[in-house]
Parts: structure tokens; C-alpha cells; sequence
């Protein structure tokens, strides 16, 4: 999966911010550091057993609550159509 | 770049301190892109300066994105980088916000980034030179569908 190229992303005073010009899709989202974390991973090609493998390395928490932040977020980005599978 | 709004961008602007969106329209070409690249706004520090590219917003409702050529005391003249007519009258008060970054491609691009501001003073400082060049283009085209339509006067 990946990050759909009708979205963008950009790193404004350290906080993360989603947009993008689909129509139905309005405004801009501000990302919390774990969305930000995955939004990053979906510049390139990944799965989702590597986000968390990769989230796992950075984050100092249980791999369970690491797996089921990551599926909340992807899913997430599915449903405004942000992932391109 | 336009977009029809109902106070929408300001809320945000208000809100996150940030507007974060996809341009559309090509009144920006060819720094920007239609639906392809997005841009970074803020609300204004003080007055604009030449060169800035600002958000404002007409009284029609319409959202404009454009670039401050000429900076008088009391209001702006503002053009789009694709555009051949400016406006005069542009004040402070619709002024929302003023471009700091844009994203192409996925990276991020500062307007203070010297590769842009070698970009916004070569497109303005050629503005004539560009306009002589529509203007002959327009001549062409129309002197050439004139000649293809028939239309012109038979002796």
C-alpha cells in the first residue's frame, strides 16, 4: 500500500498536515505523531506488517496497542481514500 | 487558483494558525500546478511585500491566490504568474493569509528557498517581455482563425 498521489503531506512547525484536492474531500487534517509516523512510511511502497514492525522500533510500546493504532489509522485513510492498495 | 468559500479557509487560519489545501486553476502556472501541488498559508505579519503571493478573497466569495507586484500605501497590485491583467485594488483588509511554503512532488519548498526567489524575480522582472509575447500569440492565432473562418473582407 501507499499514500494515493492525490494527497499530500507537509511538516508545519513540527506537526504533520494531510490535504488534498479529490473532490468530497475538504480542508486539510492535522496528523498525531503515530499518523505522522505511517504518513511518512506510505511515501514508498510498504505493508502493514512493516509499519508496525517499523513502529515497534521507534516507539517505546506494547507491540498489541502499536498493531491496533496502526489498523485505526490505515483505516482511517481508507475510507477518505488516501490509500492506494 | 481560485476556490469558492464560505469563510472556511479564515476558520482554519484562526484555528490551526495554518491553512494547509490543493490549488486549483492555472492562474498560478507554472510555479503551481492544478491539482497537483498544495500550499502552505498563514495569516500575514504586518504588511505584504513585493514578491509575496497572497490569499485573499474577493467579494463574490471567491478565494484568489496571487502574487504582489506593486505595493502601494494604501492597497496592492496583484497578478497571477500565468495571468496578463492585474488588480489594483486589493487592501489589507481582504488580505487572509500569505504563501510560506508549497509541496511538489512531495517535497517541500520554502518561499524564502534562494532557487524561488531567483524564480519570483526573474517572472516578475519579465512580465513585459512575457505580455509582448501573448499579445503577439493572440495576434497570430486570431489573424490565422480570421483567414481559416473565411471571414476575412473580399475585395
Amino acid at each position: 500500500m501507499k499514500l494515493s498521489s492525490d494527497f499530500q503531506t507537509v511538516e508545519i512547525d513540527g506537526k504533520r498536515y494531510l490535504t488534498s484536492a479529490v473532490r468530497g474531500f475538504q480542508g486539510q487534517i492535522a496528523c498525531n505523531e503515530t499518523a505522522s509516523f505511517i504518513l511518512q512510511k506510505l511515501r514508498r511502497r510498504t505493508s502493514e506488517k512493516a509499519i508496525v514492525k517499523a513502529m515497534c522500533r521507534a516507539f517505546d510500546a506494547p507491540a498489541a496497542q502499536i498493531e491496533t493504532d496502526v489498523r485505526e489509522v490505515l483505516d482511517s485513510l481508507r475510507r477518505i481514500g488516501a490509500l492506494k492498495e | 487558483m481560485s476556490a469558492q468559500g464560505s469563510g472556511a479557509f479564515e476558520q482554519t487560519l484562526r484555528t490551526e494558525g495554518v491553512l494547509f489545501y490543493r490549488i486549483e486553476g492555472v492562474s498560478m502556472q507554472p510555479m503551481l500546478r492544478q491539482k497537483r501541488d498544495a500550499v502552505v498559508v498563514r495569516p500575514p505579519q504586518g504588511r505584504l511585500k513585493k514578491y509575496d503571493v497572497a490569499l485573499y478573497r474577493r467579494d463574490s466569495g471567491k478565494y484568489v491566490l496571487h502574487r504582489v507586484v506593486r505595493v502601494l500605501p494604501d492597497r496592492y497590485v496583484i497578478r497571477g504568474d500565468n495571468c496578463f491583467s492585474d488588480e489594483t485594488d486589493i487592501t489589507d483588509r481582504e488580505i487572509i493569509g500569505v504563501l510560506t511554503d508549497f509541496v511538489r512532488k512531495g517535497r517541500q519548498k520554502p518561499v524564502t528557498a534562494p532557487s524561488y526567489r531567483l524564480y519570483t524575480r526573474l517572472w516578475v522582472g519579465l512580465y513585459p517581455v512575457r505580455r509582448f509575447l501573448h499579445v503577439c500569440k493572440g495576434f497570430l492565432t486570431e489573424g490565422l482563425w480570421v483567414h481559416l473562418s473565411g471571414r476575412r473582407t473580399k475585395k
